[in-house]
Parts: C-alpha cells; sequence; structure tokens
C-alpha cells in the first residue's frame, strides 16, 4: 500500500508570530520557518506502518514557495520515500490544496492519504475533509490510533467527551492529532541521505488547478495584550472579587 | 565566498536544537552539573538512545558518519545548554573515537568503535601530570616498561576527568628515556579500567563539577600489547593531527555557551522591571548585550572558517589557536556580562550565568593556556620560540 503524506510548511511553533506594523499579514521576514507539528506526526505514521510492513511507499506531498523543499527534505530525513512540491506562491486556501492533492490522488493511487488535522499558522481543519469529499475516500480526522487491517482501518478519534473508534474501507484520508505518536529525530546518515531522494516539482496549472484565492484578507492584529493580575490576601476577598467584581459567580 | 551551512547542514542543527529543547534543557543540566560526586549517567543514556555519540564515527564501524562540521554543530548546540557537560559526549566521541580513527588498527577499531557509537564504552584521557600541565612533557613521569606480552605502567595523571565511570583510559606514558627530544619514546595506551593497580580520587573544581576530574594513579597496571595505540614511541605524532580538531571543539562549545548567554541575558532584560520599566530600555544593558552579540559574531566567523580549512584538508593550526584563544575569552566575558546583567540573579545558582562562567574559566587554560596559543602564534610571525 502506498501511502501519501501532505505536509505543510509553517512559522516554528517556537517563534513567537509578530503582526505586520500595516496589519497585512503575520511578519515571515527572517522567521524560522519548519514542517507544521501535525504534518510531521503524521509523517512519522506513515513511516512506522512502512516499518512495520503494511505501508510499500511514503510519499510526501507540500504546497508552498520553493523553500517548501526543506520541509520535504525534513519528511524524507524522517523516512518518507520520494517528494513532490506543488510549487505556488502566495497563500492556498484549503480547497485550492485539496484540489490539486485530489489530482495527485488521481496519479499515485494511494491506499491512504495522512495529513496533519491542521496547520497551525491558519488553523483551518479543512484540507483533509475537502480532500476527501474531492476523492470520494473515507475519512477519518482527529486520529489518536491507526491499526490497517485487510482493505480497511481502526482509526480511533479525538472528540469532545472522550474517544471514538470508527472502522473506514481503503483508500481513506486519515489525518493526525497530537497524540498519535511522538515523532522520531531524524539520524545523521538520514539527512545525509535525504538529499538523494527523488523530489519532484510541479505547479498547480500543471495539475489544472485554479490556486486564485477565495476570500480576502482583510487584517492581521495581535490580541489584545493581557492586563496585569492582582493578589488576593485570603480566600474570602477572592470570593468577593469574583463576585462582585468579576461577576462570575 | 559562502558563509551559510549547507541544507544538510541546517537539517542536522534543526534536528540537535530540537532534541537539546526536549530532553536536555538548561535547568536539567543545571542540577545536574552541580552534583560533584555523581557522573551524569542519565545524561550519557540519553545521549546514546539517540545514537550520538557515534557522530564523526564513520558508519563502518558503527557511527553516524559525519566530518567535523557536524561535529562543531553537535558541539555548539548541546553546549547552549550543557556548557561543560559537552564533555560527556565529547571525551568519549570526540577524544576517544578521535585517536583510535586516526591511529588504531582495523581490529582495534572494530573492538572498540562500534561499543563507542552505540555508547557501551565510555572513555576517560589520562595526559596530564601533577608536576606539569603546559610542558606536559617536560613533567611526565609516568613510565611504562615492556613485559611478556605487554607493558606495565606506573605514575600519577592529573584532571582525568570521568575517570571514576570510564571503562577505558587514554594514558600517555614515556617508554624510552634514551631520546633527544621530550616528545620522542612516547607510546599511548587504552587502559582497560578495571586492570587491578588503578586507583582515582577525586578533585573538587570551580566549573564542570559533575563531570568528576580525578587524580589517578598506576601501580604495576599490566597493559597487554594489544591495547598499545600507534606505534610504540611514536605517540606524539598521532596526538597533532588531533589537536586541531580539538581546539575547532573548544571553539564550538564556547560559541554555544555565548548562544546560551546571550539568550538568557535578552530574555531577563524584556522581563525584569526597575524604575517603571523593563531593564532592556537602559542603554549600558543594551551596549553589553550588543558586545557580546558581537563577540557572538566573530566567534562564529573563525569557527566556521577554521572548521572549513580543517574539512578541506587545508593548514590551519595558527588559525585553529586563533580561534581557541578568541572564543575562549569571549565566552567566559560574554558569561562575566552577563552575570552584570542579571545582577544577583546572575551569581545565584539557579540561574545558568554563573554555570557558564565557572564551566568555561578553565578553558582559557586548558586543553593549552592561552599565553601559550599567544606565543605559537608570535612563533609563526617568525619571531624565536620564547618558552
Amino acid at each position: 500500500m502506498k501511502i501519501l503524506v501532505a505536509v505543510k510548511r509553517v512559522v516554528d511553533y517556537n517563534v513567537k508570530v509578530r503582526a505586520k506594523a500595516d496589519g497585512s499579514a503575520v511578519d515571515l521576514a527572517n522567521v524560522k520557518m519548519a514542517i507544521n507539528p501535525f504534518c510531521e506526526i503524521a509523517v512519522e505514521e506513515a513511516v512506522r506502518l512502512k516499518e512495520k510492513g503494511i505501508a510499500s511507499e511514503v510519499v510526501v506531498v507540500s504546497l508552498g514557495p520553493q523553500a517548501a523543499q526543506e520541509q520535504i527534505r525534513t519528511a524524507l530525513a524522517l523516512g518518507a520515500d520520494r517528494g513532490i512540491l506543488v510549487q505556488a506562491e502566495g497563500d492556498l486556501e484549503p480547497l485550492a490544496i485539496a484540489k490539486c492533492l485530489k489530482k495527485i490522488c488521481d496519479d499515485e493511487q494511494p491506499g491512504m492519504v495522512l495529513l496533519g488535522k491542521q496547520a497551525i499558522d491558519g488553523d483551518n481543519n479543512q484540507t483533509g475533509q475537502m480532500l476527501a469529499a474531492l476523492t470520494g475516500f473515507a475519512q477519518a480526522t482527529f486520529a489518536s490510533v491507526i491499526t490497517v487491517e485487510e482493505g480497511s482501518a481502526k482509526v480511533t478519534r479525538e472528540i469532545d467527551g472522550g474517544l471514538q473508534t470508527l472502522s473506514i474501507k481503503l483508500p481513506a484520508i486519515v489525518t493526525a492529532d497530537l497524540r498519535l505518536n511522538e515523532p522520531r529525530y531524524a539520524s545523521l546518515p538520514n539527512i545525509m541521505k535525504a538529499k538523494k531522494k527523488q523530489l519532484d516539482t510541479v505547479t498547480p496549472a500543471d495539475l489544472g488547478v485554479d490556486p486564485a484565492a477565495r476570500t480576502k484578507l482583510l487584517k492581521v492584529e495581535p490580541p489584545a495584550e493581557r492586563k496585569a493580575g492582582i493578589k488576593v490576601a485570603d480566600v474570602a476577598q477572592l470570593v468577593d472579587k469574583l463576585k462582585n467584581e468579576a461577576k462570575v459567580i | 565566498m559562502d558563509f551559510e551551512l549547507t541544507e544538510e547542514q541546517m537539517a542536522f542543527r534543526d534536528v540537535i536544537r530540537r532534541w537539546v529543547n526536549a530532553e536536555a534543557p538548561k535547568d536539567w543540566m543545571r542540577e545536574l552539573e552541580k552534583d560533584e560526586e555523581n557522573y551524569p549517567l542519565a545524561l550519557w543514556d540519553k545521549i546514546a538512545e539517540q545514537g550520538f555519540f557515534g557522530i564523526g564515527i564513520p558508519e563502518e564501524w558503527g557511527g553516524l558518519g559525519g566530518d567535523v562540521m557536524m561535529q562543531m554543530i553537535f558541539a555548539r548546540e548541546f553546549s547552549r545548554t550543557a556548557g561543560g557537560l559537552l564533555w560527556v559526549w565529547g571525551l568519549t566521541s570526540f577524544g576517544g573515537a578521535k585517536t583510535i580513527g586516526q591511529v588504531g588498527t582495523d581490529e582495534q577499531k572494530g573492538r572498540w568503535l562500534p561499543a563507542m557509537a552505540e555508547g557501551k564504552l565510555r572513555v576517560s584521557l589520562s595526559m596530564t601530570e601533577p608536576d606539569g600541565g603546559t610542558d606536559v612533557l617536560g613533567a611526565m613521569k609516568t613510565v611504562a616498561v615492556k613485559t611478556d606480552g605487554g607493558w606495565i605502567l606506573n605514575g600519577a595523571k592529573m584532571w582525568t576527568t570521568g575517570a571514576k565511570v570510564a571503562d577505558r583510559l587514554l594514558v600517555l606514558a614515556r617508554t624510552d628515556k634514551n631520546v633527544e627530544k621530550k616528545h620522542q619514546g612516547l607510546t599511548m595506551f587504552f587502559v582497560d579500567a578495571k586492570t587491578p593497580g588503578i586507583t582515582s580520587s577525586l578533585l573538587p573544581k570551580l566549573g564542570m563539577r559533575a563531570m568528576g576530574s580525578c587524580e589517578v594513579h598506576y601501580e604495576d597496571v599490566f597493559v597487554p600489547d594489544e591495547d598499545v595505540l600507534g606505534e610504540p614511541g611514536k605517540a606524539w605524532y598521532s596526538i597533532l593531527p588531533t589537536l586541531n580538531n580539538e581546539r575547532i571543539m573548544v571553539g564550538a562549545q564556547c560559541l554555544g555557551a555565548i548562544d546560551g548567554v546571550l539568550e538568557d541575558a535578552v530574555r531577563y532584560m524584556q522581563e525584569r522591571k526597575a524604575f517603571g520599566k523593563t531593564i532592556g530600555h537602559f542603554q549600558i544593558l543594551q551596549h553589553y548585550v550588543a558586545d557580546i552579540a558581537t563577540w557572538q559574531q566573530t566567534t562564529e566567523l573563525l569557527l566556521y572558517y577554521v572548521s572549513w580549512l580543517q574539512s578541506q584538508g587545508k593548514e590551519c593550526g595558527v588559525q585553529a589557536n586563533m580561534l581557541k584563544m578568541v572564543a575562549t575569552e569571549n565566552a567566559v566575558a560574554a558569561a562575566d556580562l552577563g552575570i552584570q546583567i542579571l545582577g544577583g540573579m546572575g551569581y545565584s545558582a539557579e540561574t545558568d550565568m554563573q554555570r557558564y562562567w565557572r564551566d568555561h574559566r578553565v578553558l582559557r587554560m586548558t586543553p593549552i593556556s592561552n599565553e601559550m596559543v599567544r606565543n605559537s602564534i608570535a612563533e609563526s610571525l617568525g619571531l624565536p620560540r620564547s618558552f
């Protein structure tokens, strides 16, 4: 079974992001970029499935600028076999991404598509679901356990109030939640080997997709600064403040 | 000219940085370092878990491969939090493995390198003697005499770091007294630390406390022939090629420390308030961190340059010495200013500034004193030897 994994280039989660002064976008100048953490978990899961002999090949796809190659190489260093970069400048919306991935699914015929449940930049949480709609594949989002069986998979999902286990037919779209696994640290030999692995570049036009945005970004602004807290002398004062000032009890 | 790291080097740096932040953070390193009596075996195991002892050991001998640039990247990133505890990794993976890689026979490499790469063999370096550090050859009294099937070793060594937990001790001893020059007639032994006749006692010190530096006595210690490294009597010639790499590692360690100092200083300046505003508003403190950042940059440039020369096989003895001097003096100066910026908190054992200062102060004297470094730089300009 071939597994396709989609990865996104985002601002590294350790970076404190800042809005541009004119409020037009997040300031990306000289900011460290990295693979989206949920996407990395998806890559790790695919590599583990390959190590168990369940997957035969792991193909990594990213959509973004030429520099998104770095994130594909990161995934290759973790153990993926080859990469595809859909090179496109500017912000891509989930629907455009899902359409590109749909075309790649047509070409690659994967048994499973693994994605992060969402990217930490836009927090859209849409691409996996849209791809399922476009391909007609079964979908299981927010996966914390994936068990592949003959022609199907059992996926445990993290939902409000507990866990839900689905049985889905393959091919399927599965999106990874935080607790699915803990990604490994790429080893030095695998980092060196990643450079030699195949990485093809295509454009949305090659895939017959118009990546033009359908929404318009109006403004980006930092969250309001949190006001300083106060110290209370005792429980009685706390209860009084909660009741009369905060009015929450 | 290209000052960028390669894609692989950057990827490796990112992996190490992530590992350091998650698995070897500063507060843990601070706790480990304090404990003079106990070598940080838990840190050893963490490093072994990821196979990092194999960095620089060829893949054919069970290592991860990687050249001096990769070792430098690891050392810089790790010492950002670990400071002097870098040598938990360095003594074995760098000190021991480098020497065996240079002079060991294939049989010896097969016997030791895979175990070292796996983190199953710990090495200590036993070179300096009680009567002299800088004049190591003039002060050397440790002798080994040939006997049937091996050698009998007698003498004492100082500052053998990690001796109490070592599996093997790399010992330099005189095996021939009838020589014209002091650097002749020396032999290197890779001694099994469990051999009868070896005793060690802890030497408490200012920094790198948990590393457990010891005075080690060798009394009629039998070393079999198969544990002699290189040709007997010619050890000095096998040490020389490792010296540039050692300077590079010290440079990388100091740069990592400067990285650690700078980030702590800037964060503190953004948080700590005095006179109604954060202390980062004060010009004098801004100048302090500007100096630290400039030292960081100059150290980095020299470090990358020397590492590049070395990895290209070019002559770099003088530049490696310059790097050692600049990096160690910058690291100590940066930590010293760092303490000043943090004030009382910088002097507190609850922050890392004092640890950066203590751990790196020693590097102005070791592995070679900065005064000796200046002597040799001056000599390279055509001036007479001054010592």
